[in-house]
């Protein structure tokens, strides 16, 4: 590939993901409410927020997510959870059909008794779990909400 | 006994949600406060006997003699303390 293309490439690559990223730390701002406020409402929040970007990829939303919430920690002491991701990641993908916020339990092998984790889906594809976390056995669903997306208000 | 139809109410609200697991402990989540509830498997039994209709806490140690063939005084003394913790759930 000749040089000037793919820096042109790899140049527009990077414009989207910092996109991406900039429109995640404003949805992770907003996943904070999810300490004070029930579910629901921070996830009717997050699928009105305005001018969020379309037919993200699964993969993209998840990283982004990632990023923006371990950025709100650090930068501003934040909470940075697999609950706060999941919604940042939904959010971004909310445009697109079947994704579904998730939050499920199963026994632990240490005190506290049970182990919770939420988790986001795209149709059947589980967008922000890592991969090893399914051999220590499935979560049993607690709460499904589904994150559509709705702009204004 | 107005606690125990305060705490069934609870239980049975949209704010609340009850998952049981395979080994028959279970999690009570307060979705409104984002409160967790873990329970083992007494525990578990008595939400679920209560969201079934046990109308008061002898008819619950009754359940709990029959089920895990415990005594009396004991049942009592369990149902007593499930009663005292998920009264502290709700005010959390």
């Amino acid at each position: 590939m000749p040089e000037g293309q793919r820096d042109g490439r790899e140049h527009r690559s990077g414009a989207r993901e910092i996109a991406l990223f900039l429109h995640a730390l404003r949805l992770s701002v907003k996943a904070q409410r999810v300490r004070r406020r029930p579910v629901w409402d921070v996830v009717n929040s997050l699928v009105r927020t305005r001018s969020l970007p379309c037919d993200v990829g699964a993969g993209e939303a998840a990283r982004a997510a990632g990023r923006a919430c371990g950025r709100i920690k650090r930068w501003a002491g934040g909470l940075d959870s697999c609950l706060t991701r999941s919604l940042v990641a939904g959010a971004l993908l909310a445009d697109q059909r079947d994704v579904v916020l998730h939050i499920g339990f199963r026994g632990a092998r240490v005190a506290p008794l049970h182990e919770g984790h939420a988790w986001v889906t795209l149709g059947e594809r589980n967008v922000t779990d890592a991969t090893d976390r399914e051999h220590e056995g499935p979560f049993a669903q607690a709460l499904q909400v589904p994150m559509q997306r709705r702009e204004g208000g | 006994m107005a606690r125990l139809t305060e705490i069934v109410e609870f239980l049975r609200s949209d704010r609340v949600t009850r998952t049981a697991l395979s080994d028959g402990s279970g999690v009570v989540l307060d979705v409104q406060g984002l409160a967790v509830y873990s329970l083992n498997e007494t525990g578990m039994f008595l939400v679920e006997a209560l969201c079934e209709g046990a109308p008061d806490a002898d008819a619950l140690a009754a359940r709990l003699v029959d089920a895990f063939e415990v005594d009396e005084t004991t049942a009592r003394a369990d149902v007593a303390e499930f009663i005292e913790e998920l009264s502290k759930l709700m005010k959390s």
